[in-house]
């Protein structure tokens, strides 16, 4: 399955863009291989987006993703054409979504499993990690090499997923194992949960109670409690007293304070009636008439200094007229009036001046007239630049036709050179043709080289195949007779071997049973040997016949009277019994000797059996090796065992295989020679059409004399160009020459019609017909210099004008204005009169203003004066109302009185509180009994009992205290019983799960860990051959035969580890490796793992990113090599902005393999494709 | 007149499983067996029943303290200040029990005997309780054939602890058959042993009351007793009573379209809601069970630790939840049965995942580098319901499963192209 066909619909920018990796291959004929196609794009061309792109129609778009800025997320549209193997098609849509996201060419959806089987089963994480590769993942599993030190098992492993993360997985999980538990250490997780759990169990034990236990507790509690309560009222009787004695204490005083502040009042006798604010009403009444008679003073003196003043005021009343306005207009008449003083003989001047400069460039002008008229000479602004215009007009075309003149003479003398060189050049004959030859030769390099390296590989395939054949015991032919050999099936073989190893089993087996028969007989009859032995067994047949002699002489003793036949008889009867009883005696021995007589004739039967056995499989073989002969007869082949024919059956395979390889490649060969044979030919014509001479005995390879037809193509194209830069020469002298004889030409005719119009202009100004414009720019300035004069004049006479008028009008306004009393300032000078004028008016106003101001502050003071004598009369009727009441007639002797009356009251006031405290204190008794309670007693003798009493109440206090804590702890405890145990069993509970937690944790780490480096090992044990072998050619190619292979060895630690073999024989540890070195055996690991991948599963696109950056020219151009033959098997999508990579596969790549792919700016499909060129090394 | 039917109280025995974690509602939980018991208590009351009937397994064998039988003392003589008689008879966890030899219990309460079948009758309720508890903690004989005869005009009633014909995750005591049971011509049997409410027969009525107190994850959903009315010698009602107050739910969470954590959690939130307000108010404990097809599963995986954490750190936002623990049964773009379909060394390392969990003599192998941890770990850790047995090829099968998980996402979480 590759892709031929990538449409970017909307995606990320792109918008209907096309990368089309089908179209050329198409158009080659027979077998289409997948291609190297190498998309190149500068950076932001888009080069990411079209990796994403990518995989998102491969797996879909991802739901978070990043190329949805442009279009919505439900717009986002990917299309890909995709080839399989056998030539069918495949057009697919991918939009983003949650389900249905692939779609066909009709918009219907398609199963994704489906298209999953389509792509070999290779999900998405298996394309990121086999197939998806950048510089970035090539760099870290290099860096990974470098972490694990070369460790075999890892390195393989992690090169055949992908990932490199073998290494800090396995770290990562001993590290989290370790953090959990080690054995020794006290600190670790489940360590320390095995402590807690411990000491809960113990608290679980302790908190356990017993009956008794409980009860002794509850006892103890009880009789604590009721200790307390009988403390509690020995307690409660002191305190009583203690009440008591303090209630004295504090009554006795009371009582006391009472007595003394009645005697006080008795003392004090009669009170006047007096309110009880006469004192402030008082002092307030003295306090206002005080005041109130220094303000009255205060006012009255300033009464007359304000009068005084006012009457000093003078000014004239007829100045006050003259308003502020006017005022201002005076003074800036009068500033306006000083200035033109000063001005006016300085504008009289200029103006003079002026008049002279005018009078001085009317003559100049030479044509003098009256100043009246002198507008008649004023020149209009058309005709002015009219006039201009052409003066300069006539300056540029005179210097062109100067230039053109001189260029033109220039052009002819380097035309003549030019010609004479030409003429000494001589022709070269057409190189394109060699060109060609080269060009196809150039393309067939490749060829020549391939067919090369193939020659090579037959004689490898040819040592092989005979290799092989020497392997082959039993057949005498060459090697190329294996091919035509009936051999087989390897089924049958199959069978014959297993039908071997089953009568070989039988065999054994028959053997086996037949040494267990013979060994048991032989045990069986020693032990029968031993048993009877020891002494006679009695047997049954014995026994038997012993009574049938019994009955036998028991029948004759009583058909016969002889007493010997009754003694017989009787002896005969004893003997069976005997006999019988000796059975039973020694039963075990009988029953023993049965059974070893039984096992014996059983041994026997086995062992008849088994020899029958033998034979019969003895023949059974026989029939066997024959039909094994005849099987081998066509093949003319002595056969050895199944086994061993398998072995020679793989060979067989293999050889038959290499021929069919070796076949294939010698086609292949030839028809790489006869096409390099002929590109030869044409070379050695072509270099002989030219005067070189041919083909070299010395130039074995096609690339050689390539070289030497190049070189002389080089040699030819560099005459042939100089010829034709000199004839290129020659024609752009003489298109020179003619052009500069042609602009000569316009020129003068340009100059003609210039002069027509320039007499034309003179004559309307009145000059003389030939005046140059030297002459005439220089009437034009004087004319405009004269009308500016006059202009200015004008000015200057309207100002020296004005300034007299101002002067005159402020005369006139200072005389209408100057009163009676400024009469003297009538006949003074205008400046004089004006500044008289204004200071008076002003100092008149401000008299005025004044003299108001005073008159007002008079009638304020006045009224202040009557408030304040107000005042002092109503102070002196309080104080006359306050001494009537307490009959007195002075201010001293109220004084007094108002003292006495205070006092009066406030021992009333004393009285009333006391008597309010002995109630308080009594409990509800009457003020008399109270006192009459305290008669008897004494103050010191009830501060001894007190004393008494405290040690007494702080004795029971303190026992009480340790009985409510003793009854409190007992409670506590059987509290802590009630529910302790309970608790700690919940501990424990949760204690043991959190424990199970942990240690279920760690024991799935410690698995993870153990499971993946065994796997890793496993790994390396299965694989470690073929994809050593394979990156082993690959890393050697890569590294430009600087390291010969790859060797696994043993470290220090005894761990295998990966070892780089130099071309000199030393073995490099991979930590020794450079960087760019350890990259190229990444590389080479990553590709030998793919090719393993590619031999069972259909291929997909491999896709690269810039994997070479790394990489120095040489050793990016081997890589791009390797690759390339990658390409023959699967699709290689190359991407990169390295123009440098791009240039290497331009010029290494076989033409038939690379395209390559520009994005750009513009719409994809819409760009040309380059073609691609191989250049010659 | 009203019966009350309850069986397996346990008082005492702790909850299992639960490993204490910050936040988790600790007081809620605590002593919920005793709590469960005044529950019964409190029912008897408010339904004014006149009889009690407890079919054993009051308390848990092993148990040596006191202070609980003080309290199932006490809460007897509640239930005689109630005017409720009670009968018991003593199950497999009972027949070791200490306790009640120095523990004497008001006289509102009958033992019924254990050397042979007891029958009592309450003449002034119109019933015939018969009975026997168990001598040892194992018994095998089937006892109910020895019970007595109903006794004509009465209802009767047989106490038995039994496991009938053997029910799945209990021992198999007592063995009966129910048809034997049936035929003996009794009105009800109230039955003890299996935690498990179940009615196994009507008229007669042969019934499990189940226990009163879920204990561990295995005891899930509401628990209680069984209230039967009865008149003039006929059964008119058999209603089940709710009497837990800590409930054990697993709650299963179907993931899917969620793309990051705090979008998983609020999913796992929702679910939990949703539990609560089933339970009522009552205290729950819960297993969360993550299920479904996600792009989270090789977060979780990655460090399973970290994500229960952050349950649990949701949870305790909500009232009365405690996760007992959380379960990662959830699939992710990993498909370990696809990658073993690989060529690479993942796929070597699947299928060898793969066949291992089916092959008990390695995974036997593996269970042995923990031989040393093995040793110093208590036994608490390997019994009971909950327990953790390291050598279980079973037990290591299932942690292998999560070992899968947790290798090939780790393993593929790098090596991604760009």
């Amino acid at each position: 399955m590759r892709l031929g066909r990538l449409e970017l619909l909307a995606f990320g920018h792109f918008k209907g863009n096309v990368l089309d990796f089908a179209a050329r291959r198409e158009q080659e004929p027979g077998a289409v291989v997948p291609g190297f196609d190498l998309v190149y794009g500068d950076n932001e061309a888009g080069k990411s987006t079209a990796l994403r792109a990518i995989r998102a129609l491969m797996y879909g778009v991802p739901i978070q993703t990043t190329d949805a800025f442009l279009h919505a997320h439900a717009d986002l549209r990917l299309a890909g054409d995709w080839i399989a193997e056998d030539g069918s098609r495949l057009y697919l849509v991918r939009r983003k979504g949650k389900k249905n996201t692939l779609l066909d060419a009709a918009g219907n959806p398609v199963d994704e499993a489906v298209w999953q089987r389509r792509l070999g089963g290779a999900d998405e994480t298996l394309f990121a990690a086999m197939f998806g590769l950048n510089h970035d993942t090539l760099r870290h599993g290099a860096q990974s090499l470098l972490a694990g030190e070369g460790k075999a098992g890892e390195s393989l492993f992690g090169a055949s997923m992908g990932s490199p993360a073998v290494r800090r997985v396995l770290a990562e999980l001993v590290k989290k194992a370790d953090d959990l538990y080690t054995p020794k250490s006290r600190s670790k997780r489940i360590n320390q949960e095995l402590l807690e759990l411990k000491r809960i169990k113990a608290n679980v034990q302790e908190e356990s109670v017993s009956p008794s236990a409980f009860r002794d507790q509850e006892q103890a509690l009880l009789e604590e409690r009721a200790r307390g309560t009988r403390l509690l009222a020995t307690r409660k009787a002191l305190r009583t007293e203690q009440a008591q004695i303090e209630h004295h204490l504090r009554l006795l005083p009371l009582v006391a304070q009472r007595a003394q502040y009645l005697a006080e009042r008795a003392q004090l006798g009669v009170i006047a009636d007096l309110p009880h604010d006469s004192e402030q009403r008082r002092l307030r009444a003295e306090r206002a008439r005080h005041e109130a008679e220094q303000n009255l003073r205060h006012e009255q003196a300033e009464i007359e200094r304000v009068t005084a003043r006012l009457a000093r005021l003078d000014f004239d009343r007829d100045l006050l007229h003259i308003d502020s306005e006017s005022l201002d207009g005076l003074n800036l008449g009068l500033g306006q009036h000083r200035k033109a003083q000063i001005d006016l003989p300085k504008r009289e001047g200029e103006l003079k001046l002026l008049q002279a400069d005018a009078d001085r460039l009317l003559l100049q002008l030479g044509n003098p007239v009256s100043f009246d008229r002198v507008h008649e000479l004023r020149i209009t602004d058309n005709d002015q630049a009219r006039l201009k215009r052409l003066a300069k007009e006539k300056t540029q075309f005179e210097t062109k036709l100067v230039d053109a003149s001189g260029k033109l003479k220039k052009a002819e003398s380097a035309l003549q050179l030019r010609r004479k060189e030409l003429e000494h050049e001589p022709e070269v004959p057409d190189v394109e043709p060699l060109a060609l030859a080269i060009a196809r030769a150039g393309r067939l390099v490749g060829v020549d080289e391939t067919a090369q390296t193939q020659r090579q590989r037959l004689l490898e395939l040819e040592h092989r195949a005979a290799s092989l054949r020497a392997r082959m015991t039993g057949f005498e032919g060459a090697w190329q007779d294996v091919a035509r050999l009936p051999v087989p099936g390897f089924e049958a073989i199959a069978r014959f071997e297993q039908a071997q190893v089953v009568l070989q089993r039988e065999q054994d087996e028959a053997v086996h049973l037949q040494g267990r028969a013979q060994e048991q007989l032989i045990d069986t009859e020693r032990a029968l040997e031993e048993l009877e032995g020891e002494h006679e067994v009695p047997t049954e047949a014995q026994l038997r016949q012993l009574r049938s002699e019994r009955d036998r002489t028991l029948e004759q003793a009583l058909s016969s009277p002889e007493p010997t036949t009754n003694d017989r008889a009787r002896e005969s009867v004893r003997g069976a019994d005997a006999y019988a009883d000796r059975m039973f005696a020694e039963v075990h021995r009988v029953t023993r000797r049965a059974a070893l007589v039984a096992e014996r004739t059983a041994a026997r039967e086995r062992l008849r059996l088994s020899a029958e056995r033998r034979e019969q499989l003895a023949t059974e073989r026989a029939a066997q090796a024959a039909d094994w002969q005849r099987l081998w007869a066509a093949c003319r082949v002595e056969p050895a065992s199944p086994r061993e024919m398998i072995e020679w059956l793989r060979y067989y395979a293999e050889v038959v295989q290499i021929a069919a390889e070796r076949e294939a490649l010698l086609k292949q060969v030839q028809d790489a020679e006869t096409q390099v044979a002929a590109s030869f030919d044409e070379l050695s014509s072509q270099l002989g059409a030219i005067g070189e001479s041919p083909r070299q005995l010395w130039e074995q390879r096609l690339a050689q004399l390539a070289m030497r037809a190049e070189a002389a193509r080089v040699q030819l194209s560099s005459r042939r160009q100089k010829r034709l830069d000199l004839q290129r020469g020659l024609d752009v002298e003489v298109h020179r020459a003619e052009e500069l004889q042609h602009e000569l030409q316009e020129l003068k005719e340009t100059e003609r019609v210039w002069r027509g119009e320039w007499q034309k202009a003179l004559k309307s100004i009145g000059l003389e017909k030939d005046a140059g414009p030297d002459e005439v720019l220089s009437v034009l300035e004087r004319s405009n210099e004269l009308f500016h004069k006059l202009k200015e004049m004008e000015v200057m006479q309207g100002r020296i004008l004005g300034m007299r008028r101002d002067s005159e009008r402020l005369d006139a306004t200072v005389k209408r204005l100057l009163p009676a009393s400024l009469g003297r300032y009538r006949e003074r000078p205008l400046e004089e009169a004006c500044e008289a004028l204004i200071r008076e008016a002003r100092r008149a106003r401000a008299n005025a203003e004044e003299s108001e101001r005073l008159a007002s502050e008079i009638e304020q003071r006045r009224a202040r004066a009557g408030l304040a004598e107000t005042e002092i009369a109503r102070a002196e009727s309080e104080l006359q109302r306050l001494m009537a009441l307490a009959k007195v007639t002075d201010l001293d002797a109220l004084a007094r009185a108002e003292e006495a009356a205070q006092r009066a009251r406030n021992l009333a006031e004393l009285i009333v509180q006391t008597e309010a405290k002995i109630l308080a204190l009594g409990e509800g008794a009457t003020l008399e009994l109270l006192i009459e309670r305290t008669k008897d007693s004494v103050a010191q003798a009830l501060k001894e009992r007190s004393l008494e009493l405290e040690p007494e109440l702080e004795a029971c206090d303190v026992a009480l205290d340790q009985s409510r804590a003793q009854a409190a702890r007992l409670e506590q405890h059987l509290e802590s019983l009630r529910t302790g145990a309970s608790t700690a069993a919940e501990e424990l509970a949760a204690a043991t799960a959190t424990l199970r937690c942990s240690v279920r944790e760690y024991m799935r780490l410690r698995l993870a860990h153990t499971l993946l480096n065994d796997e890793v090992e496993r790994y390396r044990a299965a694989h470690q051959g073929p994809v050593l072998g394979r990156a082993e050619e690959l890393f050697r190619r890569l590294t430009l035969d600087a390291y010969s292979g790859l060797k696994i060895d043993f470290d220090a630690k005894d761990q295998q580890i990966l070892l780089c073999v130099g071309n000199d024989g030393r073995l490099v540890e991979t930590q020794r490796l450079s960087d760019g070195t350890r990259d190229q055996l990444y590389l080479a690991l990553r590709l030998a793992s793919l090719k393993g991948y590619l031999e069972q599963q259909p291929p997909i696109p491999l896709v690269l990113d810039d994997i070479l950056i790394h990489f120095d020219d040489a050793r990016a151009r081997a890589a791009l090599l390797v690759l390339a033959e990658f390409a023959r098997e699967v699709q290689v999508l190359f991407f990169t902005h390295h123009r440098r990579v791009r240039e290497l596969a331009e010029r290494s790549l076989p033409p038939e393999l690379l395209r390559v792919h520009e994005l750009g700016q513009r719409p994809l499909g819409a760009m040309p494709e380059r073609e691609v060129s191989v250049h010659v090394q | 007149m009203r019966f009350v039917h309850a069986s397996d109280l346990h008082v005492d025995s702790p909850l299992l499983g639960l490993a204490r974690y910050p936040g988790a509602p600790v007081d809620l939980l605590r002593q919920a067996t005793r709590r469960a018991l005044s529950n019964l208590v409190r029912l008897c009351e408010e339904e004014d029943v006149q009889l009690l009937l407890l079919a054993g397994d009051l308390f848990d064998g092993e148990w040596r303290d006191y202070n609980t039988g003080l309290f199932f003392a006490a809460e007897m003589a509640r239930l005689k200040r109630a005017g409720v008689r009670v009968i018991t008879i003593r199950g497999n966890h009972d027949a070791m029990s200490q306790i009640s030899k120095h523990l004497t219990l008001p006289d509102n309460v009958i033992e019924l005997s254990h050397r042979s079948p007891e029958t009592r009758i309450l003449a002034e309720l119109g019933l015939a309780v018969h009975g026997q508890s168990y001598a040892h903690r194992v018994q095998t004989e089937d006892l109910s054939q020895h019970y007595p005869d109903p006794v004509s005009g009465y209802l009767n009633i047989g106490l038995l602890h039994t496991s009938v014909n053997g029910r799945p995750g209990h021992e198999d005591y007592a063995p009966c058959r129910l048809e034997s049971l049936i035929a003996k011509g009794y009105d009800y049997w109230a039955l003890g042993h299996v935690h498990q409410r179940e009615v196994l027969h009507e008229r007669p009525w042969v019934v499990f009351s189940g226990n009163l107190q879920g204990r561990h994850m295995r005891e899930l959903g509401p628990k209680g007793a069984t209230l039967v009315t009865y008149d003039a010698g006929q059964i008119s009602s058999v209603e089940s009573r709710i009497l837990d107050v800590a409930r054990w739910e697993i709650c299963e969470v179907t993931l899917s379209s969620e793309t990051d954590t705090e979008q998983a959690l609020d999913t796992v939130t929702r679910c939990l809601e949703e539990q609560i307000e089933r339970a009522g108010q009552r205290p729950m404990i819960v297993r969360v069970v993550l299920l479904g097809h996600t792009a989270l599963h090789a977060t979780f995986t990655r460090d399973p630790e970290q994500w229960e954490a952050s349950v649990r750190a949701r949870a305790s936002e909500l009232e009365n939840i405690w996760i007992e623990s959380v379960r990662i049964e959830t699939s992710g773009t990993l498909d370990a049965q696809a990658l073993g379909a690989r060529g690479d060394a993942l796929g070597q390392l699947a299928r060898r995942l793969t066949t291992l969990k089916q092959d008990p003599a390695a995974l036997g192998a593996l269970g042995r580098q923990f031989d040393e941890l093995r040793q110093k770990l208590p036994n608490e850790i390997r019994q009971g319901a909950t327990g953790l047995r390291l050598e279980d090829p079973a037990e290591l099968s299932l942690l292998l499963a999560e070992v899968e998980q947790l290798l090939l996402s780790q393993l593929l979480a790098s090596g991604e192209l760009e």
